[in-house]
């Protein structure tokens, strides 16, 4: 006998997952990061301890896939103004040094490895090109804030 | 000798002019892979790639950019944008393109080709490459959004490329049928 589903189906795997997962995570921006964290680098197939115990693996690796490519559509959807937002609201939750984690972001670009393996490669550069403009406008702001700005200094290499 | 030196100077003069007013000439774009896989990608989800285009030459960033008064981040805005928007009629073109080549093997091991779809095939084919160009020289000259419009339209001729594709094969499935039941 099979020791699942103890709760059949990938649309109750992928509903878990939304309910009880991702609601505790404060931003998309967040869950996006989390989302592709579940998901190998080698293989590319996802998982989640507690939803592989409570359903077929084979349910709780869709419902991740799912539930990625979902929150990947909505945020590289989303206006500069509200990504600008997002990520702001990421820094903030990091607890992290804001300087720090936005040379790194800028620098390592780790946003990258976030993408869905399925998505629509126009959607993918729109995504990634706004997330630099996001970045920059964050790092603006943040120098706008301590009277340092300089227009002088590119951040960002047009030729890129 | 003087009517040479005109000649020549216009179209130098004319690129002075596009480059003084921000043309973006020398923005290197990728090109998109030419796979079928790209295809069935992107033909996934529709309302994402409505979503995409809509946010692609949506003038609504731009105007947030501008709004923050930096003169830099206008132009990085800019670089980026074009960048991606040319990305994007690069990706329609080559698919398209694939599609047209995938049909022209087909059609030339057929009998019953049909010479006005083919000819209304042919017509929307250059309508479209026409429009591509069109955009992709408005994206460099004067930005994503001031011809965004005609993105739209890129679109439509698409997909009606691709319906009159399909009708074509839905056609070619249905004639041999008929041969065979001697109808």
């Amino acid at each position: 006998m099979s020791d699942y589903p103890k709760r059949g189906g990938l649309q109750n795997a992928y509903e878990d997952l939304l309910h009880r997962t991702l609601a505790s995570i404060p931003s998309d921006l967040s869950r996006l990061i989390y989302l592709a964290s579940t998901r190998d680098y080698n293989t590319g197939t996802y998982h989640h301890e507690g939803l592989s115990v409570r359903y077929a693996p084979a349910e709780a690796r869709d419902a991740l896939k799912t539930a990625h490519q979902e929150v990947f559509s909505k945020l590289a959807t989303l206006s500069l103004e509200q990504l600008v937002e997002e990520l702001e609201l990421y820094v903030r939750v990091s607890r992290e040094q804001p300087s720090g984690l936005l040379r790194t972001w800028q620098q390592l670009e780790p946003y990258r490895v976030a993408v869905p393996m399925e998505a629509d490669p126009a959607l993918v550069r729109l995504f990634l090109s706004n997330i630099r403009l996001a970045l920059e406008v964050l790092k603006h702001r943040r120098l706008q804030n301590q009277g340092l700005l300089s227009d002088a200094s590119p951040l960002l290499s047009l030729g890129r | 000798m003087m009517e040479i030196l005109v000649f020549a100077g216009i179209p130098v003069l004319l690129l002075l002019l596009l480059s003084l007013l921000g043309a973006t000439w020398n923005l290197e774009v990728d090109a998109p892979e030419e796979s079928s896989e790209v295809f069935a990608r992107r033909t996934q989800s529709n309302r994402d790639s409505a979503l995409c285009i809509r946010r692609i030459f949506s003038p609504e960033d731009m105007r947030f950019v501008n709004r923050l008064g930096s003169p830099r981040l206008q132009q990085v805005y800019r670089a980026e944008r074009t960048r991606v928007a040319l990305y994007w009629v690069h990706l329609i073109s080559v698919d398209v393109r694939q599609i047209m080549r995938k049909h022209r093997l087909a059609a030339a091991s057929k009998e019953n080709l049909q010479v006005r779809r083919e000819m209304a095939l042919i017509l929307h084919y250059a309508e479209f490459r026409i429009l591509c160009g069109l955009l992709a020289f408005s994206i460099r000259v004067f930005g994503p959004h001031a011809l965004g419009n005609i993105a739209g339209h890129v679109v439509q001729l698409s997909e009606g490329i691709g319906r009159v594709l399909e009708d074509a094969t839905a056609a070619g499935r249905i004639e041999p049928l008929r041969n065979v039941s001697g109808a």
